[in-house]
């Protein structure tokens, strides 16, 4: 008797958490999918145009949830390419011209595409799309990037 | 008030046509269609004014070298005079805000917009450089 209460409890408890995890992904996608570029290559943004310790850090923060999955899956190599395609997307292309990266060894590619430029408080941002290709299966995502004094850019969200 | 296009005569204020280019004296700068199509978002055959405003910030970033928010007249030489920039510009000075650049921008677009529906078709911006062009 004691026994089929507790499992009842962990079931309940499972069907909880579940549905707790699926509301915090469709009620806000943009940011659950933004996570995906803040939190996979923020910090090595930061890191590639020579940002100190605690913009890494503040950017690595900034991305959330699915980056931190999605950067397991990307090797160092995979990371570094990234974030020089991004340094250069949101430095020096047009809105809508994606800057393309490919690691021939891993298999991994991606883009990162500037799609609106705007200032903050004398800041330039730049709201971008990137999209990351493992398996021949293609994720999406969004965020902003704001371009800190000393060159480097940092994921804002 | 002269406003940096009929002081250009031109879209060179957008950066579509270099000041000075004989050849395109007498006619549309060559890259205008292209520039016309790549910031017709919607495809809707018109540049509206959000088209037109993200238009002119891209512009602005990428003219601004030193990326201080502010455009000199040494970042917009070969592209307006310095008179152009000083008429522009809310104190008179050898520089622009990205406001004072926008609000310029945003006056041609007014009278360039002759049917006054808040869009600029292509013709209209084509006979807009047209008859301002000097």
């Amino acid at each position: 008797m004691r026994r089929g209460l507790d499992q009842c409890v962990a079931v309940l408890l499972l069907i909880v958490i579940a549905a707790t995890a699926c509301t915090t992904v469709q009620e806000n996608p943009k940011t659950a999918i933004g996570g995906l570029g803040g939190a996979a290559f923020g910090g090595l943004i930061a890191a590639a145009a020579g940002g100190g310790g605690a913009a890494i850090a503040g950017a690595v923060i900034g991305g959330a949830l699915l980056g931190g999955l999605v950067g397991n899956m990307l090797d160092q190599r995979d990371k570094r390419l990234q974030a020089e395609a991004a340094q250069k997307a949101f430095e020096s292309s047009p809105a809508g011209k994606p800057v393309a990266w490919n690691n021939p060894d891993s298999g991994h590619s991606g883009t990162v595409t500037p799609v609106r430029t705007y200032q903050s408080n004398g800041q330039y941002c730049r709201e971008y799309q990137t999209t990351v290709t493992i398996d021949n299966k293609q994720e999406k995502g969004y965020g902003t990037a704001c371009r800190q004094p000393d060159g480097s850019w940092k994921i804002e969200s | 008030m002269r406003t940096l296009y009929s002081c250009l005569g031109a879209l060179a204020a957008l950066g579509i046509l270099v000041m000075g280019d004989a050849a395109a004296q007498t006619a549309s700068p060559p890259n205008l269609k292209e520039w016309f199509q790549e910031h017709d978002k919607n495809h809707d055959g018109k540049v509206d004014r959000e088209e037109f405003y993200q238009g002119i910030i891209e512009i602005f970033y990428f003219r601004d070298k030193n990326k201080n928010g502010i455009l000199t007249i040494e970042e917009l030489q070969g592209v307006v005079s310095p008179e152009v920039v000083k008429a522009a510009s809310r104190k008179g000075d050898n520089r622009l805000t990205l406001d004072e650049y926008v609000n310029a921008l945003f006056r041609d677009f007014a009278a360039a917009d002759t049917d006054g529906d808040g869009k600029l078709s292509f013709e209209e911006i084509d006979v807009y450089i047209r008859t301002n062009r000097r």
